[in-house]
């Protein structure tokens, strides 16, 4: 482990070393300071923008964006206004003057997007070509995976949930701009309960390791080689990983002494079926 | 569901290709767009286990609705009631996921969003809950065959405004055949289910914002409802066939009724503020109060044993259940942010989540055809029985992170997170008394991201956490170091090279548990685009996963370590080729190659053909082959299926 993580630091401060060097020099500071010239003006040129006005952004003049225009203009055009090549501070901030105050995007900047330095513009078209949900580039589920190819690699698994099915979004489960990345169903229940009613309860007899640690702990939500999508080839290697005599841990008391031999102890759920939780037996029985 | 669909998607095909011979003549101001994707698949070569084909992919063949999506936009004030309408459909024709969503919004004054999906969940995997999968019965004695119907509607007023309320409703129904178990003292019966549970939410709120400050509060209230029945009729042995005391058990009888209804009221609010221009807060939370009402009632007949308590033999037994469980619950989240200079941010969060559930449940058992083995007992018995509990969760975390712009596009980070967890389980009537179980946990936050230009970047996040105190369960990450690198490289605009890696290594050095649990995964992605026509795309990850753990073995109290490994290779190949008159052609392969505990092989090759008939028309084939195969010494399962679809794809409209 620790010879990777320093190969892999070595790596990452060359990479950065290289990008430093192909990094060319800032755009030089105008001369003077530019003046508004309106979207009309801006329209002579970039016509193939119209689409912008049958957009939610069609209201926001093109100048609240890109900045005033006249000597864009003066110059007869020029990249010094596009938000091509801009550095992620750069764009997020010229976004967040509207959007900052909304309050699901009012965490982005602690989100892992923005630690990753992935700018706005990286998911989203002010002006698309194509009219798409949440003004993406792209159909949402290619362009999360065009930077997370190892979740498409889980939901390519067996057994998944059905998001490259189409059934299924990235954001029915996760919020792109907020820290924690998880969406929240309702007031304080997670995502999951959103379709799995039947298994956040509140029951008389709870499974705290679910409440605790929360599905995860027994399913690997994108994906698994495991039937049900669980952690484990077998339904009662996920349960000894907490259920086994260990002092001063849950779960490992009150001791069972099934004999794990027989197949019919091995398949814990066909006794313990209500395994999620339970109103009526305190070991999930029915 | 086929037939209503057939009869649902016809006239709509006759719609378009009349719209498609006719067009009617729109305003250069106005756009539409209308696509729709219909045609027939065929699957055939089916071999193997069918239950296990049904619960991974179960398409099934007939006509098909496999998109259709309208479109239409008008510029801003030349229509009253909307600027923009978007339907889509995805999937229709019993298939196993439907979709259909609808936004309707008119700028600034109204937004209407809709989202349904029906999902229907099969599923029967032979080697799961199967206590004789190693006496080659394939029969999973947990099946089910269920729809999930799901509804969301969300209605804002003034989006965009400074003062926007907004209205939602959620409604979730789930319904079917279901097959489980019943263990009743000592052996288990397979029973039927008839699934009946529905979930309705409805929630409102408003967002207020100004220049330096914004609200959000939010009310809400969900109901759940739970009404399914429990069934078995006829004579059943059991899982179990051995005799008990010289008694043969066996059900020859069941039934059973949830009755549970729960109301969640819930609550958030959000609050963001901006003092300075360099500060900037944030604070939510939300709180829920669940209340649910259980009550459960079952009679079963046979002939049945009960030990411990009070070691009877009995023919007839049943309970019936009434209880009350609360769970009020707490989340915070405050967060600050403070720049005091373009090149340095920091960032402090703290988060807290506070958790009770308390439980009360009344229990009657009765019992008749009564035969003691300790003494004589009245025939029939009844036996009343009262249950509390209680459960607590309590977790704060607090964390500090610094960023240093050393350029624009570079970025380092430095940081430091401690977490605190408790749990309280009490559970007197079971003989738990109260148990606490509490760790503290500290770790160090590294990263630093760059960003080579618009598209491209390197990001690496690492983790490392430490406590000395006892895990409160087993496998607890209270030693862990976790890695994460992604990196986009795009060398010219023909070329897109992606990576990542992660690891995350977790352990438990207690003598007693002796965890350790290594997660490591590489990627790496190419797409060559070189010409106008032609693209290709490879993939291709690797995932290694070993856990070594004691488990006790209770027949000899000995401890003996555990081992799983998971090692998997999947692989992707795409061509997509433009030939001749803009001819189509798009060709690839996946696999998922894994070994260790259940070594298994996942093969997809397809073909596509797409040829345009004219501008708005285009016809296309595609062939899909799924080949699964299991690798385990005993009973491997697997399946092999090919589909070919035909379809066309038609095309409508000016609209962007």
């Amino acid at each position: 482990m620790n010879k990777r993580i320093l190969a892999t630091t070595v790596l990452f401060l060359s990479t950065f070393a290289w990008g430093l060097q192909q990094q060319g020099s800032q755009p030089p500071v105008p001369p003077s300071v530019p003046e508004k010239v309106g979207d009309e003006m801006c329209l002579v040129c970039h016509d193939t923008y119209t689409s912008v006005k049958r957009t939610p952004h069609a209201s926001v003049e093109c100048e609240a964006c890109h900045g005033a225009g006249s000597l864009h203009v003066e110059a007869g055009g020029g990249m010094d206004l596009s938000f091509k090549n801009k550095d992620f501070s750069w764009v997020k901030d010229q976004c967040q003057d509207c959007h900052r105050q909304a309050p699901h995007l009012s965490n982005f900047s602690r989100s892992a997007h923005a630690r990753a330095m992935v700018s706005c513009t990286s998911c989203h078209q002010a002006h698309p070509e194509q009219a798409r949900a949440g003004m993406l580039t792209q159909a949402q589920k290619d362009l999360c995976a065009s930077c997370h190819q190892a979740s498409v690699a889980q939901f390519r698994k067996p057994f998944h949930h059905p998001v490259m099915e189409g059934a299924m979004t990235c954001s029915s489960c996760h919020t792109p701009h907020s820290e924690g990345q998880r969406r929240v169903a309702f007031g304080t229940e997670i995502e999951c309960a959103s379709c799995h009613t039947d298994k956040k309860g509140p029951f008389v007899f709870e499974h705290a390791s679910l409440e605790v640690n929360g599905c995860e702990i027994c399913h690997q939500p994108h994906g698994s080689v495991n039937p049900k999508m669980l952690t484990r080839s077998q339904v009662r290697l996920v349960c000894l990983r907490c259920h086994s005599a260990s002092a001063g841990t849950a779960g490992s008391q009150p001791f069972a002494f099934h004999d794990l031999r027989s197949p019919r102890f091995r398949e814990c759920t066909v006794c313990h079926r209500a395994i999620h939780g339970s109103n009526v037996s305190s070991s999930f029985l029915r | 569901m086929r037939s209503h669909v057939m009869r649902s998607t016809a006239p709509l095909t006759l719609l378009v290709l009349a719209l498609c011979c006719s067009v009617p003549a729109w305003g250069q101001d106005k756009q539409y767009r209308f696509t729709l994707d219909f045609g027939h698949r065929w699957v055939f070569n089916q071999g193997g286990n069918q239950d296990l084909y049904r619960s991974q992919l179960d398409y099934g063949d007939g006509p098909k609705l496999f998109g259709a999506d309208f479109f239409m936009a008008f510029p801003e004030g030349s229509n009253r009631w909307a600027d923009r309408i978007e339907l889509r459909m995805n999937n229709w024709g019993g298939e196993p996921y439907n979709t259909a969503q609808a936004v309707i919004s008119k700028n600034g004054v109204y937004e209407l969003r809709f989202n349904y999906l029906n999902a229907q969940y099969f599923n029967s995997i032979p080697n799961f809950a199967n206590p004789f999968f190693e006496e080659g019965n394939f029969q999973s004695q947990h099946r089910s065959d269920i729809s999930q119907r799901i509804f969301n509607l969300e209605f804002t007023l003034w989006p965009g405004r400074s003062l926007s309320p907004y209205f939602a409703y959620n409604r979730s129904i789930r319904q079917g055949p279901i097959r489980t178990t019943l263990r009743n003292d000592g052996d288990e019966f397979l029973i039927g289910e008839d699934a009946q549970s529905s979930s309705d939410a409805i929630r409102g709120g408003i967002r207020w914002k100004r220049e330096k400050f914004s609200l959000m509060l939010e009310q809400g209230v969900r109901w759940y409802d739970d009404k399914s029945s429990f069934f078995a009729s006829g004579f059943q042995e059991g899982n179990s066939t051995r005799p008990v005391l010289g008694e043969d058990l066996f059900l020859d009888g069941y039934s059973g009724q949830n009755d549970f209804e729960g109301t969640i009221p819930f609550s958030s609010g959000i609050i963001t503020w901006e003092p300075l221009r360099q500060l900037a807060v944030r604070a939510k939370v939300s709180y829920s109060l669940a209340d649910m009402d259980p009550a459960f009632s079952d009679l079963a007949s046979g002939n049945f044993f009960q030990f411990p308590g009070l070691a009877i033999f009995y023919n007839q037994g049943g309970r019936q259940d009434l209880g009350q469980v609360k769970r009020p619950s707490l989340n915070g989240d405050f967060s600050a942010e403070w720049q005091p200079a373009d090149w340095l941010l920091i960032q402090e969060r703290f988060n807290i989540r506070r958790l009770d559930v308390s439980g009360s449940l009344a229990t009657n058992l009765s019992f008749a055809g009564i035969t003691s083995l300790l003494g004589p007992v009245e025939d029939p018995f009844n036996l009343s029985e009262l249950a509390d509990t209680f459960l607590a969760n309590d977790l704060e975390s607090q964390e500090i992170v610094a960023t240093v712009f050393i350029t624009p596009r570079f970025s380092i980070r430095g940081g430091h997170r401690f977490e605190s967890k408790s749990l309280i389980l009490e559970d007197p009537s079971s003989g738990t008394a109260r148990t606490e179980f509490g760790w503290d946990r500290n770790s160090l936050i590294l990263g630093g991201a760059f960003q080579f230009n618009s598209a491209n970047r390197l990001s690496v996040d690492f983790e490392l956490g430490r406590t000395d105190q006892p895990p409160i369960f087993r496998t607890d990450s209270v030693d862990f170091q976790r890695l994460r690198i992604l990196g986009k490289l795009s060398p010219r605009p023909s070329l897109i090279i992606s990576g990542n890696a992660s690891l995350f290594d977790n352990r438990n050095d207690q003598p007693d548990i002796d965890y350790e649990f290594d997660s490591h995964g590489y990627g790496l992605q190419v797409l060559w685009a070189p010409f106008d026509r032609f693209s290709w795309t490879a993939e291709y990850e690797r995932t290694e996963l070993n856990s070594d753990l004691l488990v006790v073995i209770p027949q000899n109290l000995s401890r003996v370590p555990s081992t799983y490994v998971e090692r998997g290779d999947y692989g992707s190949a795409y061509l997509s080729l433009g030939l001749y008159r803009n001819v189509q052609l798009d060709l690839g392969y996946s696999f998922w190659d894994t070994v260790g505990a259940f070594p298994q092989q996942f093969h997809r090759p397809m073909a596509r053909l797409e040829v345009p008939l004219n501008q708005k028309l285009a016809t296309y084939v595609q062939w899909n082959s799924y080949d699964y195969q299991e690798r385990t010494t005993l009973f491997p399962q697997q399946y092999q299926a090919q589909m070919l679809v035909a379809g066309f794809r038609l095309t409508l409209g000016n609209g962007f």
